[in-house]
C-alpha cells in the first residue's frame, strides 16, 4: 500500500542496495592488484511492484546478484598462452645452459681444444726427440679430454637437475589438482543456490593458470560449474571432485621399464607422458630438453669422443715411441676369455673395428731385433689370440724371456717379457692392438671417460711419434706417425665419413645455436601473445580506479539521496502528527 | 575500449623487459667487443666465425712449422756452403800437389792439412739444429758421421738371390774393430745347399762373402757359422766379424754388412707447410758426401777419397821406419799380421819382396800327413834355377812306411800352386802329401823345410792364426829379385812380434832389409804378403785424381745447396702466404664477429634514454587517478 511508510521502506531498501553496491566497489578497489581477480558488479533490480486499483506501484530497489566480468573464451586462451610462455621460458633457459656448456664462440671452445690437440702433433712432428715437446702434447691433450669430461659431467648434472625439477613439478601439479577438485566441490555446492561463486571461481581460474604453466592442459566446465582437466594423451588430471582426500595423485614421476630415465606417468592408466605428449609448460620444456636436446648433445660428444679415441688409437698403435715395452696390459676389456671378440654379447668397446688382418711384434734382445707376424681373426676370443701370439713367437730365442701373451683378469690382453727383452709393435692391419688398448694413446670410449692412456701419462716416451722401419729400427727423428696423427684433423671421419672433427663440432654448435635463437624468438612471441591476452582480459575483467571512484560517488550520492528520502518521509509524518495538536 | 590500471602496468612491464634485453645485449657486445658471444647470437655468422677461427689456429701452427723448417734448411744451406769451402781448400792443395813442384817429403807434411779438412767435414756433418743432427736422416739423436769407421749391426737384409725377400727369419750382425782405411760393403750370401734352420755345430752354415778391400782387390770366400750369437762370430778380414742369431736361414738369403763413418740412415723427414702440403726438408750425409763403399770400382764418398789421399801423402815419404806388405787375398781372414819391411824404398821396390808363412815347401795337407814326411832336399844333380817343365827339379825326401823311414824322390816342374804335386810314394794314398815350392830359384843340396814335417828342427805347423813367441816360433819364407832379376828365396823365423831388437829380423841380400811383425799380429801357414803393390809414393798421382774427384763432389754438393736454396724460397713464399692468410682471416673474422663499437655505444645510450623515459612514463600513469581529486 503506497504511503509514507512505503516511502520509508523503499528508502530503506535503497540504503541497503547502495551499501551493498559500495561494498562491491570497495571489494573491487581492494582487489585491483589481486592476480586473477575479475571485476565484480552489484546488479540492482526493482522490487516486485504492488497492485492497487490505481495500478502498479513500484516497491523500490533490491540487490539482484553480484556478477563478475569474465570472458570465458579468453580465459581458455590465457591458459594455453601460459603453457606456451612458461614452456619457452623454461626451454630457453635450459638451452642456454646447454649452449654455455660448450660455447663454440668463446675462447675455450671444444673446437679450439681439438685444433690445439692436432696442432700438438704437428708441433711434436717438428721435434719428435724432445721430451718437453711430448709433455706439451700431453698437456694439450689433457685440456681436450678435460673439456670433454667437463661437458659430460655438466650434461649429467643438468639431467639430474632436470629430474629434480620434474620431481617437484609433478608434486606441485598433484597439489594443484587437489586444490582445483576442492574448489570444484565448493563452487558446485555454492552455486546450487543459483548465485555465482565469484571468488571461488577466480581462485580456481588462478589454479588452472598455474597448472597450465606446468604443463599443457585441455579443460572444460560442466553444467554444474565443475571443471574437468586433461593432460596430453587424455590423461585425467581433475574430474569433478577427483582428486580429493585419499584419491591417488593423478601423476607420478618414477622409473618405468623400457626407459633409462624416470618418466612422468598418469597414475590411472600407467601411461608414460613423454615429450611428445606433454608439449607445453615447464614440464614439457624440461622433458624436451632432457630427452631430446640434452640427449642429442650427449650422443654427439660421446660419438665425437669415441671416434676420436678410435682414430687416434688405431693410428698411434701403428707407431713406436722412444720407450719400448717390457710389460703391457691392454686397457680395454673383453667380456670374458672365451667369447669371440666380435660377438654381439661382447662388451669390448671397439669390437666392431677388429678385422681379419695381422700385426707385427718386434722383439729386441741383447741388441738383436726380430719381428713376428700374428694373424688375427675377429671371431677369435682372447685366449685364442694369446695362443696364436705365443705360437708365432719362436721359443728358440729364449723360452723364458720371450714376450709372452696372457689373458689378464680373464678380460685383458697382456704381453710381458723378462730378462731385458723389450718389444714394440708395427703394421697392425687388424685393429686388434687399438681395440684391446695396447700401444694406444687414449683410454676410455666416450666423453665421460676419455683420458690419456696411463702408460703414456707415466712415460711420454711411449708417445708413438715415429714408426719402425722395415728393419725394426726406431729412429729418434722419425716423425711419420706424428704427421699421420696430425693429418687426422683434416680427415673426414665424422658423420659416416662426411665431416672432419671440427666440422662436426661447428655443425653441432651452430645447430644448437639456431635452436636457441629460434626458441628465443618463440619466447618473445609467446610473451607478446600472453601480454596481449592479459591485456584483453584486463579490458574485460580488470579494475579501473576511475570507474570505481565514479561508482563510489554514484552510490554515495544514492545513499545520501535515500537517506534524504527517509528524512523527507519523517518530515511528512511530523507534519501529519502536527495536524492533531 | 576499457582501459584498466592492470593493462597499463602490463604494457610498461613488457616494454621495460624489451628495453632491458636490448640493453643487456648491447652491454655484452660492448664488454666482449664481439658481436657473436654465443652461436645463438648469429648461427650462420657463427659457422663462418668458427671456421675462420679453426683456420686461423691452423695457419698459426703452419707458420710455426714453416719457421722451424726454415731454421733447419738455412742451417743446412750454410753448412753445405762451409763444406764447399773445405772442398775449395782441398782443391787448392790438390792442384799444388799434382804439379810435382812439391817434393815427396813436402807432400807428406800436407797429409795433416787433409786430415784437418776431413775432421772439419766430419764436424760439419754433425751439425745440429735445436739438438738434432740434421744429416742423420731420422736418426737425429745420433751423430751423422764419426771420424772412425765402424761396423753396422744388424746388417741390412737384401732379399733372396732367387728373388723376393729373405726367406729365413734370421738376421746377421756385425761386430769388431775395423782396421781398414776405407768404407766397405760386404755382401753375405747363404750358400746353396744350406738345409735351413739355425746354424749349429751339427748344422754349419756356409756364408759366401765378397767385398772390395782398401787396395781395390775383390776379396771373396766362404765363412762357416757353426753356432749362434756373438760368441760364434766369424772373421771377415780387417777386424770385421759377423754372427747369426738363433733363427732360421735359407739358402740364397743375402745380406749387406756395411763398414763406414756414416751413422745416420737415408730416411726423409717431412713437415706440413699447409694442409696437404708436405715438404721433405732434410739432406742426408749420404746425399751430400756420396755413398760409402766401393761402387763400380771406385770410392764415391768424399771422406773415403780424402782418407785415401791423406794415406797416400802419409806414405809419400821415403824415410818411413818401415813399409807394409799387403796381405794376400787368400789369407785367413782372422790373420792380423803385417809384414813390415825396413830399408831404402827404391831398393826394396826393385827387390819386390813376397812373403809366405811356412817353409819353401807349401802344402795344403793336414798336420797328420805332414808328420809322415821328412828331410826334403834339392837333389845333388839339380842344375839350379827356377824349376819348370823345361827345368825339372828332383827333390829327395823320406816317408814313413808304417814301420820305418824310406827314402825316395819327386820331380817338381813348376812353382807355386801351379806346380802342385801329390806325393804318394806307396801308391796306396797313405802317406800322401800335396805340395809345391815357392816361386824362386833353387840350387843342388838345399834343404827345403816343410812346417810340421818330421825333419829334425823343422818349424812347427801353424794351423790357425797365431802370434809368434819363443814357444811358438813361426817360419816365414821370403822371395826377392836379385841383381839378375832372378827370384831368390830365404827363410827367417819369428819368435816374437813388435819392434824389439830380437824381433827385427834381417833378410837377404845382407844389409839391405829387415823384417818385423806388428805387435801381436797373428798369421797362419800359407798366409802371403806382397810388397809390390803400388801403395807408396802415390801422392802426386792421387792428387791429380783428387782434382777430378773434388770437382765431382763440388758439383754434387752444389746440387744440394741449390735444392736447399729452392726450399728456402718456397718456405719464404709460404711464410708470406701464411702471413697474408692471417691478415685476411683476421679481417674477415672482425667483419663477422666484432662488435661495431661506435654503433654499440650509440645503442647503449639509446637504451639508457629509452629506459629512463619508460620508467618516468610508468611512474606518471600510476600517479594519477580520480581518487587524487576526491
Amino acid at each position: 500500500m503506497p504511503g509514507i511508510y512505503s516511502m520509508m521502506d523503499i528508502s530503506r531498501w535503497a540504503l541497503i542496495a547502495s551499501t551493498r553496491a559500495l561494498d562491491t566497489v570497495s571489494h573491487n578497489v581492494a582487489n585491483a592488484n589481486t592476480e586473477g581477480y575479475s571485476r565484480q558488479e552489484t546488479v540492482l533490480s526493482t522490487r516486485g511492484a504492488q497492485w492497487t486499483g490505481e495500478g502498479w506501484y513500484g516497491n523500490g530497489v533490491k540487490v539482484a546478484n553480484v556478477i563478475q566480468h569474465v570472458d570465458k573464451q579468453l580465459e581458455a586462451q590465457l591458459t594455453n598462452s601460459s603453457s606456451q610462455g612458461s614452456y619457452y621460458d623454461s626451454y630457453v633457459s635450459q638451452l642456454n645452459a646447454l649452449e654455455s656448456m660448450d660455447n663454440e664462440a668463446g675462447d675455450s671452445s671444444l673446437g679450439t681444444a681439438l685444433t690445439d690437440f692436432f696442432n700438438g702433433w704437428q708441433q711434436l712432428s717438428l721435434n719428435p726427440e724432445s721430451t718437453a715437446q711430448r709433455q706439451n702434447l700431453l698437456d694439450t691433450t689433457q685440456n681436450l679430454t678435460g673439456r670433454l669430461n667437463n661437458i659430460d659431467s655438466d650434461l649429467q648434472q643438468q639431467a639430474r637437475n632436470l629430474d629434480g625439477s620434474l620431481t617437484s613439478a609433478v608434486t606441485q601439479i598433484n597439489q594443484i589438482c587437489h586444490n582445483i577438485a576442492q574448489l570444484n566441490s565448493q563452487i558446485v555446492s555454492t552455486e546450487t543456490s543459483g548465485k555465482t561463486a565469484n571468488d571461488y571461481r577466480d581462485q580456481r581460474q588462478q589454479q588452472i593458470n598455474n597448472l597450465a604453466k606446468q604443463l599443457n592442459i585441455s579443460w572444460f566446465e560442466d553444467a554444474n560449474g565443475a571443471v574437468s582437466i586433461y593432460a596430453g594423451g587424455g590423461a585425467v588430471l581433475v574430474q569433478g571432485s577427483y582428486p580429493s582426500g585419499d584419491d591417488p595423485d593423478p601423476l607420478a614421476f618414477k622409473d618405468m621399464t623400457g626407459y633409462s630415465d624416470k618418466q612422468v606417468v598418469a597414475s590411472g592408466t600407467n601411461m608414460v607422458l613423454d615429450s611428445t605428449k606433454i608439449t607445453g609448460g615447464s614440464v614439457g620444456a624440461w622433458l624436451q630438453t632432457r630427452d631430446v636436446d640434452l640427449k642429442g648433445m650427449q650422443d654427439f660428444v660421446d660419438g665425437l669422443s669415441k671416434n676420436l679415441i678410435w682414430q687416434v688409437n688405431s693410428q698411434h698403435s701403428q707407431g713406436a715411441g722412444q720407450t719400448m715395452f717390457t710389460d703391457v696390459t691392454g686397457t680395454y676389456k673383453s667380456v670374458d676369455y672365451q667369447t669371440a671378440l666380435n660377438a654381439s654379447t661382447n662388451t669390448l668397446p671397439f669390437k666392431d673395428q677388429i678385422k681379419n688382418g695381422s700385426f707385427q711384434i718386434w722383439v729386441n734382445q741383447d741388441g738383436t731385433s726380430r719381428s713376428y707376424t700374428v694373424n688375427v681373426d675377429p671371431s677369435d676370443n682372447i685366449t685364442a689370440i694369446t695362443q696364436k701370439i705365443n705360437a708365432v713367437i719362436n721359443p728358440g730365442l729364449d723360452d723364458t724371456k720371450n714376450p709372452v701373451a696372457t689373458v689378464e683378469n680373464g678380460q685383458q690382453l697382456r704381453f710381458h717379457a723378462a730378462g731385458g727383452i723389450q718389444f714394440s709393435f708395427a703394421n697392425d692391419s687388424s685393429g686388434l692392438l687399438a681395440a684391446m688398448g695396447i700401444n694406444t694413446f687414449f683410454n676410455g670410449s666416450d666423453a665421460g671417460d676419455i683420458a690419456v692412456n696411463s702408460q703414456v701419462q707415466a712415460d711420454v716416451g711411449r708417445i708413438a711419434a715415429g714408426k719402425l722401419t722395415a728393419s725394426g729400427e726406431l729412429a729418434a727423428g722419425d716423425n711419420s706417425n706424428a704427421l699421420d696423427l696430425a693429418s687426422l684433423a683434416d680427415a673426414d671421419t665424422m658423420n659416416n665419413g662426411a665431416q672432419t672433427f671440427n666440422e662436426s663440432v661447428i655443425a653441432f654448435s651452430t645447430d644448437l645455436g639456431s635452436k636457441v635463437a629460434n626458441a628465443k624468438d618463440s619466447q618473445t612471441f609467446a610473451a607478446n601473445n600472453s601480454t596481449q591476452l592479459q591485456s584483453l582480459r584486463a579490458q574485460v575483467s580488470g579494475v579501473n580506479m576511475d570507474d570505481e571512484m565514479i561508482k563510489m560517488i554514484e552510490f554515495q550520492r544514492a545513499y545520501q539521496s535515500s537517506a534524504k528520502m527517509v528524512s523527507v518521509a519523517d518530515e511528512m509524518l511530523q507534519t501529519l502528527l502536527d495536524i492533531k495538536r | 575500449m576499457r582501459v584498466t590500471q592492470g593493462m597499463l602496468y602490463l604494457q610498461s612491464q613488457l616494454g621495460l623487459a624489451r628495453i632491458n634485453a636490448g640493453y643487456a645485449q648491447a652491454s655484452a657486445q660492448a664488454t666482449s667487443g664481439k658481436r657473436i658471444n654465443q652461436p645463438s647470437d648469429d648461427a650462420s655468422g657463427s659457422i663462418y666465425a668458427q671456421y675462420s677461427h679453426r683456420t686461423l689456429e691452423d695457419v698459426t701452427q703452419y707458420t710455426t712449422n714453416v719457421g722451424r723448417v726454415k731454421d733447419w734448411v738455412s742451417q743446412d744451406s750454410s753448412t753445405m756452403q762451409s763444406i764447399l769451402d773445405q772442398i775449395t781448400q782441398a782443391q787448392q792443395s790438390a792442384s799444388l800437389l799434382s804439379t810435382g813442384t812439391y817434393t815427396e817429403e813436402q807432400r807428406g807434411t800436407l797429409a795433416t792439412t787433409i786430415q784437418g779438412i776431413m775432421d772439419e767435414i766430419v764436424a760439419l756433418g754433425n751439425t745440429q739444429v735445436n739438438g738434432r743432427y740434421i744429416y742423420s736422416g731420422t736418426r737425429t739423436d745420433t751423430q751423422a758421421a764419426t771420424s772412425q769407421l765402424s761396423t753396422e749391426t744388424p746388417v741390412t737384409l737384401d732379399g733372396n738371390v732367387g728373388g723376393g725377400a729373405n726367406q729365413g727369419s734370421g738376421r746377421l750382425y756385425g761386430q769388431g774393430t775395423y782396421t781398414g782405411r776405407l768404407s766397405r760393403n760386404i755382401t753375405l750370401t747363404v750358400q746353396a745347399g744350406y738345409g735351413g734352420g739355425a746354424p749349429s755345430a751339427g748344422n754349419p752354415m756356409n756364408v759366401d762373402y765378397s767385398y772390395v778391400d782398401d787396395y781395390g782387390r775383390t776379396i771373396s770366400g766362404t765363412a762357416t757359422i757353426s753356432g749362434t750369437g756373438s760368441g760364434n762370430a766369424v772373421d771377415l778380414g780387417d777386424g770385421v766379424q759377423f754372427y747369426a742369431d738363433a733363427q732360421s736361414f735359407a739358402a740364397g738369403d743375402q745380406y749387406t754388412l756395411t763398414v763406414g763413418r756414416q751413422q745416420g740412415n737415408d730416411q726423409q723427414i717431412s713437415a706440413n707447410l699447409s694442409q696437404d702440403n708436405l715438404m721433405t726438408f732434410n739432406h742426408t750425409l749420404q746425399q751430400i758426401l756420396g755413398q760409402e763403399g766401393n761402387v763400380g770400382g771406385s770410392w764415391g764418398n768424399l771422406l773415403d777419397q780424402l782418407a785415401d789421399w791423406k794415406d797416400s801423402l802419409d806414405k809419400d815419404s821415403k824415410t818411413q821406419t818401415y813399409f807394409e806388405a799387403v796381405p794376400g787375398t787368400a789369407n785367413d781372414r782372422s790373420s792380423t799380421a803385417d809384414m813390415r819391411v825396413s830399408g831404402d824404398w827404391e831398393q826394396l821396390q826393385s827387390r819386390a819382396y813376397n812373403f809366405v808363412t811356412g817353409g819353401p815347401i807349401q802344402s795344403s795337407s793336414p798336420a797328420a800327413s805332414r808328420a809322415l814326411f821328412r828331410n826334403f832336399t834339392v837333389d845333388a844333380a839339380y842344375a839350379g834355377g827356377v824349376p819348370s817343365a823345361a827345368n825339372p827339379m828332383t827333390i829327395d825326401y823320406d816317408y814313413w812306411n808304417g814301420a820305418g823311414w824310406t827314402s825316395t824322390t819327386a820331380t817338381i816342374t813348376g812353382t807355386g800352386a801351379a806346380g802342385n804335386v801329390t806325393l804318394d810314394p806307396t801308391g796306396t794314398g797313405t802317406p800322401a802329401l800335396t805340395m809345391n815350392v815357392v816361386d824362386a830359384a833353387y840350387s843342388a843340396g838345399q834343404a827345403l823345410p816343410l812346417a810340421g814335417s818330421a825333419t829334425a828342427g823343422a818349424p812347427p805347423y801353424i794351423a790357425s792364426p797365431t802370434t809368434p813367441s819363443a814357444g811358438q816360433p813361426v817360419m816365414v819364407t821370403y822371395t826377392y829379385l836379385d841383381a839378375n832379376q832372378v827370384r831368390q828365396w830365404g827363410t827367417t823365423t819369428f819368435t816374437g812380434s813388435g819392434d824389439g831388437s830380437a824381433d827385427v829380423l834381417s833378410m837377404n841380400p845382407p844389409g839391405e832389409a829387415s823384417l818385423r811383425l806388428n805387435s801381436g799380429g797373428t798369421l797362419k801357414e800359407g798366409d802371403t804378403w806382397d810388397l809390390t803393390l803400388q801403395q807408396y809414393n802415390q801422392g802426386q798421382s792421387k792428387s791429380q785424381q783428387m782434382l777430378t774427384n773434388l770437382a765431382a763432389e763440388r758439383t754434387n754438393l752444389l746440387r744440394y745447396t741449390g735444392d736447399a736454396g729452392a726450399k728456402l724460397n718456397r718456405l719464404e713464399i709460404r711464410n708470406n702466404l701464411l702471413g697474408d692468410d692471417k691478415v685476411q682471416l683476421n679481417s674477415r673474422l672482425s667483419n663477422v664477429e666484432s662488435a661495431d663499437i661506435s654503433q654499440v655505444s650509440i645503442d647503449l645510450q639509446k637504451y639508457q634514454t629509452m629506459f629512463q623515459a619508460a620508467l618516468s612514463a610508468t611512474a606518471m600513469i600510476s600517479s594519477h587517478t580520480l581518487a587524487d581529486y576526491l
